[in-house]
């Protein structure tokens, strides 16, 4: 018998699951704006249960778990989605569509990192799923737990008595699961650094939420307002500024509502004028605050980029509405990759804005050399806007310096942390490392993707930290006289200082890249001990610069709960 | 007429609370009588460990005012600032001194509701009797316990009504005058105390000032929701990592670790939601400034940043008394030293700056190290840096390192000829 070729029978790479775009409270014409999304295919179970995420929906408040309704599995990989046409009220109560909203977003997050990086991203907690409860508690509140290995979405009774459900509101999944995501890809995030360092957490999650609400089908047209019978809007109702206003100031404040009081710093985001006055206020060191910035930065960084690629369609005096929305979210869904690709390139400890915006740039130009469009140079742009510049000791090219590659095995260099730190340690003068200073190499992570040409670019990733820990006195005689200790650490305190870089290794497994902080880098480690110190940021047993003294998860919650860590606090 | 020569400031240990005697002695004696005296706050949470009782400090009280009571200032409504208005021998002896004014900030008027012009204020009030009404049963319904779960009993009691203390304040404000207070209102103190100005920088009014709501508290439905869950049993508050008579919840597996780690997050949960109120509460406290002759006192209850955030940086007429604020003689640590209730910038920063970072401050503190279970050192009361700090600025007398059987730290401070704020017992 011959096997006829069916349409529509072979395995699919992805399914389809609808989701709301944006929050239950944004309608168009009356109705909650829903938007179909494409997620990996795989055997799902009824949770859903992925192999990367598992709903369970365990609500800790009624003391209740419910088991979920079944799927419709149309064949091997695909199961049917049963929400597509769901009415309003449905989208709101039932509560499988909450399982399937927060699932398929979360995992819609994921695989834009997983894409973006040519490789499967980890969890931090080493086991291969995270939980998702869309139902957790009721409390106005959402946050990841890295302790739990999950993320938790919890809900609350507004003042009309209706329920609002955190589980309904797109950017609070994306931007929980983004916590989730890069807590595995540079746990040392969470550990206390410098102040960018919490507000980039806030930040990047903020980023990818946006970026990715931006990306989903539909919701930048609605953002645009009001077209002419044929679709048209004026052209020169497009520009940075316009766009600013209708899109992204409109857009944050749709989310803003979404659990209130919460998430008033998207719209301070994209309020916060251009200009390095920051620095100097002492409110940008709590972290919500400080993040504000990057998030303004990356989304000037969008307008600059949306702009440019409609300078060829709005020559006539009007335009089409779609396809200016279609721009749109094509330049966020590129930027959201170079986004996150720049994570990969930034280093795994003592991260300062200027890293990111370091990092965005090489990552980009390795993956697009041309950069036909301009976009690097309209990141770069937006960054200087707000008084981040390149640092002073960037990533540097290492390819033509005379590193020893003799009796090393190329296979082992892409997977073992021990022959990594063996090319290291032979070649320490080179890459001007110490080697009496504790060194360990964390991660060695092959990656491979697509450029824009169509080759194939490999990359191995390594990064390693180095660390140093004793008397305030101990670490400044180390540190020589540019290091000043700050008064307000005790001499008595026992204090951890880091630093450590990232290696990359080309196709070839030559070490073309180092991007590196170095721990003998007196004025840094000043800073991040003063703020350290300032804030009373301090483990259980009094020190600084070991541990937050609090778990992961019970911080993070803090955080959302009370988002005014004010820098007015002792 | 003549103003007071000197000023007279008791602070009674009462272990972790408040209680204040602030007196004001005239060289020639005014309607008979050479000093007036105000009664700031009379509560305890925790009692020191070797301190007096409520009835022994009311008796002291009483002895060192000379039988009669001028005003009374209650702050806010927690626990440790109204227990002894509430006990019955400590109240019967207060009673008895006859107190002139009872002065309590506006979210304690009856009339409250009424009187609110927004919704969000009318709401506000009536959340924060439900607030206590969740506190009170969650207490109840913990019961005894260790470890964790009594910390959160322990936090939640903190923040129960005291109808019996609220009844007597009413009726000795009925024999004399009782006024409630909002930033910028006559309290009635001024005419009192002659020759002393008395502002009220705090508590703003909702309308003025939302920041003082924080979402959940804002909201009735929300805590009315959380009792009648606790009422119905649904609030898992038995639940403890140490419990083992629990009915696992869920097939064996992965579920049930998670189930089980949940269970334990929620007295998280539940702590953060008596923080919140706790909180609040603290940001309805009145914020009084005494001034005499160039001399001036600031009394703040428990106010946090969120209160003092207005009057600092929002109020139309914020100038001039940001202006007085940076020349304070004597503070009253607020919330007894804890990190969110002496803003490090806006307030604090006055004091560092400038020629004001040479005038003398004197602070006092009323705490006890151990009450609050501290997770971290960041969240430690009270906060040692904040201690340290003052310290720096001029004297820092404080309870929690009385010695055994000292039952108050007694100040002086001479109005004519100037002096300074010297401890006399």
């Amino acid at each position: 018998m011959i096997e006829i070729f069916v349409e529509g029978k072979q395995p699919k790479r992805t399914i389809e699951l609808t989701v709301i775009a944006q929050d239950p409270s944004v309608t168009v014409g009356g109705r909650i704006v829903t938007a179909p999304v494409k997620v990996l295919a795989e055997h799902l179970l009824p949770g859903p249960l992925g192999h990367r995420i598992r709903v369970v929906d365990y609500d800790a408040t009624k003391r209740t778990l419910r088991a979920p309704g079944p799927l419709e599995q149309l064949d091997d990989l695909t199961v049917a989605d049963r929400f597509a046409k769901a009415s309003d009220r449905t989208l709101v109560t039932d509560p499988d569509f909450h399982s399937q909203n927060v699932f398929a977003i979360a995992a819609r997050t994921l695989d834009h990192f997983e894409s973006a990086l040519g490789r499967r991203v980890p969890w931090s907690f080493r086991e291969h799923q995270l939980y998702v409860v869309p139902h957790a508690f009721e409390e106005a509140n959402a946050f990841y737990s890295e302790e739990d290995h999950a993320v938790f979405f919890g809900y609350f009774e507004d003042v009309d008595g209706k329920t609002a459900y955190s589980a309904l509101s797109h950017d609070v999944v994306a931007h929980e699961t983004t916590h989730a995501i890069l807590d595995g890809l540079r746990a040392r995030y969470a550990l206390p650094g410098l102040p960018d360092q919490p507000a980039f957490h806030e930040a990047f999650a903020d980023i990818v939420a946006l970026l990715s609400v931006f990306s989903v089908q539909g919701v930048v047209e609605n953002l645009l307002g009001t077209a002419s019978k044929s679709g048209r809007i004026k052209s020169a109702s497009v520009t940075d500024e316009d766009l600013r206003q209708t899109a992204l100031v409109r857009l944050a404040e749709q989310l803003g509502e979404s659990i209130r009081g919460t998430r008033t710093g998207l719209r301070d985001s994209v309020n916060l004028p251009t200009g390095a006055g920051w620095k100097d206020l002492d409110e940008f060191r709590e972290p919500h605050r400080r993040g504000e910035v990057l998030v303004a930065a990356v989304m000037r960084a969008l307008l600059h980029i949306w702009t440019g690629r409609l300078e060829a369609i709005t020559t006539d005096p009007t335009v089409d509405r779609a396809r200016v929305a279609e721009e749109g979210a094509k330049a966020a869904d590129h930027l959201l990759g170079m986004a996150i690709r720049a994570v990969d390139y930034c280093p795994p400890v003592e991260f300062e804005f200027e890293d990111f915006l370091d990092a965005l740039l090489v990552a980009d130009q390795e993956m697009d050399p041309d950069d036909a469009f301009g976009y690097r140079a309209a990141v770069e742009h937006a960054f200087n806007e707000y008084g981040i510049e390149r640092p002073e000791t960037p990533t540097i090219d290492v390819l033509h310096d005379r590193l020893v590659y003799s009796g090393f095995n190329y296979t082992s260099l892409r997977s073992s942390p021990d022959e990594v730190f063996r090319f290291i340690w032979e070649n320490r003068a080179t890459l001007r490392l110490d080697p009496t200073i504790y060194t360990f190499v964390e991660n060695v992570r092959p990656s491979t993707r697509v450029g824009p040409d169509g080759f194939v670019v490999n990359e191995v990733l390594v990064d390693y930290v180095q660390s140093l820990r004793g008397r305030p006195n101990e670490i400044a005689k180390r540190l020589g006289p540019a290091f000043e200790l700050p008064a307000s650490l005790p001499a008595d305190t026992e204090v951890q200082i880091w630093g450590g870089g990232v290696l990359i290794f080309d196709q070839f497994g030559r070490a073309k890249l180092h991007q590196r902080k170095a721990i003998d880098e007196p004025l840094r480690q000043a800073a991040r001990l003063r703020y350290l110190a300032d804030q009373g940021l301090r483990d259980r047993e009094g020190r600084v610069g070991f541990s937050l003294g609090i778990g992961a998860g019970q911080r993070f919650a803090e955080l959302h709960a009370n988002a005014t860590r004010s820098p007015e606090a002792w | 007429m003549a103003g007071p020569g000197r000023i007279r400031l008791r602070m009674y240990q009462v272990g972790f609370g408040d209680c204040f005697l602030l007196s004001f002695e005239y060289a020639r004696a005014v309607g008979g009588r050479d000093a007036r005296h105000v009664l700031i706050d009379f509560g305890s949470n925790k009692a020191a460990k070797q301190g007096s009782d409520l009835t022994a400090t009311a008796k002291l009280i009483k002895d060192h005012c000379g039988g009669k009571l001028d005003a009374i200032v209650l702050t806010h409504r927690h626990k440790d600032h109204i227990s002894g208005f509430g006990t019955a021998e400590s109240a019967k002896i207060i009673g008895d001194l006859a107190p002139d004014l009872v002065v309590r900030p506006w979210t304690e008027d009856p009339k409250a509701k009424s009187k609110a012009t927004g919704k969000a204020a009318r709401a506000f009030v009536d959340s924060i009797d439900r607030a206590q009404d969740f506190a009170g049963a969650l207490a109840q319904r913990i019961g005894s316990a260790r470890g964790a779960r009594a910390d959160l009993r322990d936090a939640a009691a903190a923040q129960v009504k005291n109808p019996k203390a609220v009844a007597n304040l009413d009726s000795w404000a009925k024999a004399g005058k009782g006024t409630y207070v909002s930033i910028g209102d006559e309290s009635g103190l001024g005419r009192l105390l002659p020759g002393v100005t008395v502002s009220v920088l705090g508590p703003p009014t909702v309308d003025e000032w939302d920041k003082i709501l924080s979402y959940r508290a804002s909201d009735p439905n929300y805590w009315l929701g959380l009792r009648g869950a606790l009422s119905r049993g649904r609030l898992p508050i038995d639940a403890s990592v140490e419990s083992d008579e629990e009915v696992p919840v869920g097939a064996i597996g992965p579920e049930r670790w998670l189930v089980n780690r949940m269970r334990s997050q929620h007295l998280g949960l539940l702590q953060r939601i008596v923080n919140t109120m706790d909180d609040t509460l603290n940001n309805t406290s009145v914020i009084l400034l005494f001034e005499v002759d160039g001399k001036s006192l600031l009394f703040p209850g428990d106010a946090q940043i969120e209160n003092w955030e207005y009057v600092l940086s929002n109020y139309p007429k914020r100038a001039a008394i940001v202006q007085k604020l940076s020349g304070v003689d004597l503070y009253k640590v607020g919330h007894h030293g804890s990190r969110n209730a002496t803003p490090k910038l806006s307030l604090f920063g006055l004091w560092t700056q400038g020629p004001a970072a040479r005038h003398p401050l004197t602070s006092v503190v009323s705490t006890r190290e151990d009450a609050y279970p501290a997770k971290s050192e960041a969240t430690k009361v009270p906060q040692g840096a904040l201690l340290t700090a003052l310290k720096k600025r001029g004297d820092l007398h404080a309870t929690h390192t009385l010695a055994e059987g000292e039952a108050y730290v007694e100040l002086e401070c001479a109005v004519t000829p100037r002096g300074h704020f010297t401890r006399t017992n």
